[in-house]
């Protein structure tokens, strides 16, 4: 069976750096970006099953990313993670259809459980 | 919040005549009052927050840093001016003990200071990786082999970069070198030599600043009891070794006399200057004016063997082998290639087997002439290292790895009397990476077991393999083999005698604030405790690999994991964040000022944003009983003394409607004077029988007992205080401020018909006795509030315990909760010697048989 593939977008180098260790652990494969625009690019030319993108960034920002992304597969789903203040916007990325978000700073094991609910929608949605 | 406090004013201020200036005055201090003690909860709050992020299961970065740090600095701020209003500007230095910190903060999240330390020269013994930004990673490490994992190293000392910046201004030479810097020829490169020459023949003619030069002459004397001490005098750039490599782009100068340690500083110092150095610098990006130098310094070992070693073969990191290079004699001849060598190549797999070695023949060495200076002369053809120094080095040298959790390259010697002494470790340089790790950690679970996963708590992260080794009887201990992993039902004192053969710890019972934890985190060896079934799962001589970033154990030797935090992984503890945030912490958290009676109680003795505010809490109570012992202006506020037999020096302050008719006519009050809806209920817990008695009286208790009535007695000489526990009451209104022992609890609540009105908040911060202790009471604290429905926040030793929106009714049962939990809490210091403890006092207390005990 194929690995459930996942993208980490934040500016934060130690953010993206910590994510990918964690998550490969849970046995994805994972590809991280701090470049908002090399990370649209990228996921215009590959299917990502889950997205965790950081709201806040410079040119590109989560939001594009979550429309990008549902554009080329709607099945993508999207965790979007917010900074101080910005629960208005993750309510607003919620109603463009993130699966869900989460403020920073943030347990890993926070993290970890909504990337295990988001991995059950997905096989739900495969054997549908 | 505001409009309770408004009624309460409303409440006590129209009930009696007009005195303008008392009410006016009154009105603002119980207001500023009330703003300070919400601002100094909220500080609290962020300093607990912020420290709990350093345990690593946090995602952060530095925007998190810079906001908890600004709305700190922000609370602490407004705690100070709230002081200085009620107090009249008592305490204005407060504002210049907050600036002095909150500038050295800010210039550290700028990024436009390296450290906050002001020392010249720092004795090894005070060496520690707290201080790399100040001494320089070099010194720092080998501070921790020394002063951690003890073992032997040169005496000596760092001069700091406080030091180095001293020197330069001393001198002026920032200015004449960018001066020097401006002319040179940066792309092409041709005037180069010239340059450096010129800027380090300005260091060299560079005076030392008397008050450096007289500390380093303290240093060296301390060192050199004898005439013909020689030293090496050894560069230690902050940032060299770590994220730039600057590894030997400056210079080291050996076998110096005493009399010649100026100059041979200032010739360290200069080689940030070589041509070499300047060109990597300028190739990186920045001036070499930027990098700041720290300068390590300590004695020559007279070596009758030296040599260099790499914990991993840098050109295969997969083949699990080291690599040793020796000779007889000084170790120049190793580190500078200049004579013909002894090489081994070792297994990393216990027991260390020599897979390789070539011993030359034609060796020659140097040996330190008694009286000063080397002799060049020829060695014994034979082997310079025996089996059994081969295997010790082995040893050492993969404990210091494992502690630093990085491949190293080590510089060590073994003395005439057969002595191992390390001289230097840093991360060993130009690894290949093995190219099996670069598929990823994704693989891990297809390829391996899980035997346990999220079983028990992490006490010490990391990552370890090796074979279990189920330890629990004592000859078990002393048969531990090395590199083994430690498999256990419980902590035993006699652990710490392993500690430097263990790769990896896990255990059925314990906690993280257990014997066993402090260890495991004081060797940095990775551990999970409180599995409960380790010692069933785990089998003797299983091969195993210990993932505590995680908390999973996997079945076999993971290599793939092991090579990623070897080689790939920064570990978190080494990230800017990590380490911006622990300097910061240091200027916020700790707590040096407990004792008011303390003679450096006072503005001057506030180091940090901690002791700020616990000095600004405890003069701004100190104001408001004051204010009210002031006949003069206050003759018609009732300031009372609680008369009871309990050992509570008690002040009540009544707002209105708090006490009855009886108390206006005196001074003192008995408990029937109490009105006051919230403070009864509260009387009626801790008067309740049994909860001051203990019998039979411990000797423990007593003792707390004393140390609380004398400072009742030297504070009750001064005639304007009565005490410093102080309940400010109305009918509805509670908040109780009690420092009893070395622990500070607060209680505001209130209790009305109206049920949106209602609230409780409790505060308990624990004092000066040891962490495992009080962080026990606060778990014992957490779990009986929140049998209650109190929303509990537990950080460290701070409890905060909060409920509202509750009926009259219910807030009078938790209140007499409270008075008897406060009771109770005083006793708990003695009681919780062990984390079972904990449970058996909730249990106890929940029952009702606590006045047994």
């Amino acid at each position: 069976m194929n690995k459930i593939k996942v993208l980490v977008i934040d500016d934060e180098p130690i953010v993206c750096k910590r994510l990918k260790v964690t998550l490969e652990k849970m046995g994805f494969e994972v590809e991280t970006f701090t470049d908002s625009v090399a990370a649209l690019e990228r996921l215009k030319k590959t299917d990502f099953d889950i997205i965790v993108t950081d709201l806040k960034m410079e040119k590109v920002d989560g939001i594009q990313i979550l429309e990008a992304a549902k554009q080329k597969n709607p099945q993508t789903e999207i965790i979007i993670i917010t900074g101080f203040a910005t629960s208005e916007a993750a309510k607003d990325a919620l109603k463009k259809g993130a699966f869900d978000f989460i403020a920073k700073p943030f347990r890993l094991e926070d993290l970890r459980n909504i990337i295990v609910q988001a991995t059950e929608k997905i096989e739900q949605q495969k054997n549908v | 919040m505001l409009s309770v406090l408004k009624r309460i004013k409303e409440k006590f201020f129209n009930k009696r005549p007009p005195r303008i200036s008392g009410e006016i005055a009154f009105r603002s201090v119980f207001a500023r009052f009330r703003e300070l003690l919400d601002n100094n909860n909220r500080a609290l709050e962020i300093i607990a927050d912020m420290g709990e992020k350093l345990s690593g299961d946090y995602i952060f970065d530095k925007t998190y840093i810079i906001n908890s740090y600004n709305e700190l600095a922000d609370t602490v701020y407004k705690v100070i001016y709230n002081l200085n209003i009620i107090s009249s500007n008592k305490y204005i230095k407060l504002y210049d003990r907050f600036e002095n910190i909150n500038t050295q903060l800010r210039a550290l999240i700028e990024g436009k200071t390296y450290t906050l330390i002001e020392d010249l020269v720092i004795p090894i013994e005070g060496l520690n990786e707290a201080i790399a930004d100040i001494v320089g990673n070099k010194a720092a490490r080998l501070g921790e082999v020394r002063n951690k994992l003890n073992y032997l190293t040169p005496d000596g000392f760092a001069i700091t970069i406080t030091a180095y910046k001293r020197f330069l201004d001393y001198n002026e030479l920032n200015e004449r070198i960018e001066e020097l810097l401006k002319l040179w020829d940066r792309e092409r490169e041709e005037n180069t030599e010239e340059i450096t020459t010129e800027i380090r023949s300005l260091f060299i003619k560079a005076e030392l600043p008397p008050d450096l030069k007289v500390e380093m002459e303290r240093a060296i004397r301390k060192i050199a009891r004898h005439k013909n001490v020689l030293f090496a005098v050894r560069s230690s750039a902050v940032g060299e070794d770590s994220e730039y490599s600057f590894a030997g782009q400056f210079e080291s100068e050996l076998n110096v006399p005493k009399d010649e340690i100026f100059n041979a500083y200032k010739k360290v110092l200069a080689s940030l200057f070589s041509p070499r150095a300047m060109t990597y610098a300028y190739h990186k990006g920045f001036s070499p004016l930027e990098l700041p130098m720290a300068v390590l310094c300590v004695e020559m070992i007279a070596a009758s063997v030296s040599g260099v070693i790499y914990t991993i073969d840098p050109t295969d990191a997969s083949s699990n082998t080291l690599l040793i290079n020796a000779n007889w004699g000084l170790g120049k001849t190793v580190v500078e290639g200049t004579a013909s060598l002894d090489h081994f190549k070792i297994s990393r797999n216990p027991p260390y087997p020599i897979i390789e070695q070539k011993i030359s023949s034609e060796k020659t060495m140097l040996l330190a002439r008694p009286g000063g200076g080397i002799i060049e002369t020829e060695a014994p053809a034979s082997s310079c290292l025996t089996e059994e120094q081969i295997k010790e080095l082995v040893e050492v040298v993969l404990n210091i790895e494992r502690y630093f959790k990085k491949p190293q390259d080590i510089e060590w010697s073994y003395d005439q009397k057969g002595e191992l002494y390390i001289l230097q470790t840093r991360p060993l340089r130009g690894i290949t990476e093995p190219t099996k790790s670069s598929v990823g950690l994704s693989v891990l679970r297809d390829k391996y077991r899980v035997l346990l996963e999220k079983k028990g708590v992490i006490a010490q992260r990391g990552v370890g393999a090796g074979r279990v080794f189920i330890a629990e009887t004592d000859e078990d201990i002393a048969n531990f083999p090395q590199g083994g992993v430690l498999v256990t039902r419980k902590t035993s004192p006699r652990f710490g005698r392993i500690m430097h053969k263990v790769a990896a710890i896990i255990t059925d019972i314990g906690s993280p604030t257990g014997h066993m934890a402090s260890l495991a985190r004081e060797f940095r060896v990775p551990a999970i405790v409180d599995t409960g079934i380790a010692t069933q799962v785990l089998k003797n001589g299983m091969e195993v690999t210990v993932d505590a970033e995680e908390n999973v154990v996997y079945e076999g030797i993971v290599k793939e994991l092991l090579d990623y935090y070897l080689i790939k992984e920064i570990p978190f503890e080494d990230t800017r964040e990590y380490r911006l945030l622990k300097q910061i912490l240091s200027r916020v958290a700790p707590l040096n000022l407990t004792d008011p009676n303390d003679p450096n109680f006072n503005p001057e003795g506030c180091h940090t944003f901690h002791d700020i505010l616990r000095f600004a809490h405890e003069k701004a109570v100190a104001e408001l009983i004051e204010l009210h012992m002031d006949k003069t202006v206050w003759e018609n506020v009732p300031a009372k003394k609680l008369k009871t037999k309990i050992p509570l020096d008690l002040v009540l302050i009544d707002l209105g409607g708090g006490l009855g008719p009886e108390a206006e006519k005196n001074t003192t009050i008995s408990p029937q004077d109490i009105t006051s809806l919230p403070m009864s209920a509260l009387w009626k817990g801790l008067s309740a029988p049994g909860v001051w008695r203990t019998e039979p009286v411990s000797v423990d208790f007593k003792a707390l007992m004393s140390s609380m009535t004398s400072t009742f007695q030297s504070l009750s000489s001064t005639p304007r205080y009565l005490g410093l526990n102080l309940a400010v009451v109305s009918r509805e209104y509670l908040n109780l401020s009690l420092r009893l022992g070395y622990h500070f609890n607060m209680v505001d609540a209130y209790m009305s018909d109206n049920m949106v009105d209602n609230y409780i908040y409790f505060r308990f911060l624990g004092g000066v006795t040891e962490i495992t202790r009080r962080t026990r009471r606060a778990q014992l604290l957490s779990k009986i509030l929140e049998t209650y429905d109190f929303r509990v926040d537990t950080k460290g030793d701070l409890v905060v315990a909060r409920i509202r929106e509750i009926g009259k009714k219910d807030v009078e049962e938790r209140l007499e909760m409270i008075g008897r939990l406060i009771g109770f809490t005083r006793q708990l210091d003695v009681m919780l010697k062990s984390d079972k403890a904990i449970d058996y006092y909730v249990d106890q207390f929940l029952s009702n048989k606590w006045q047994q005990h």
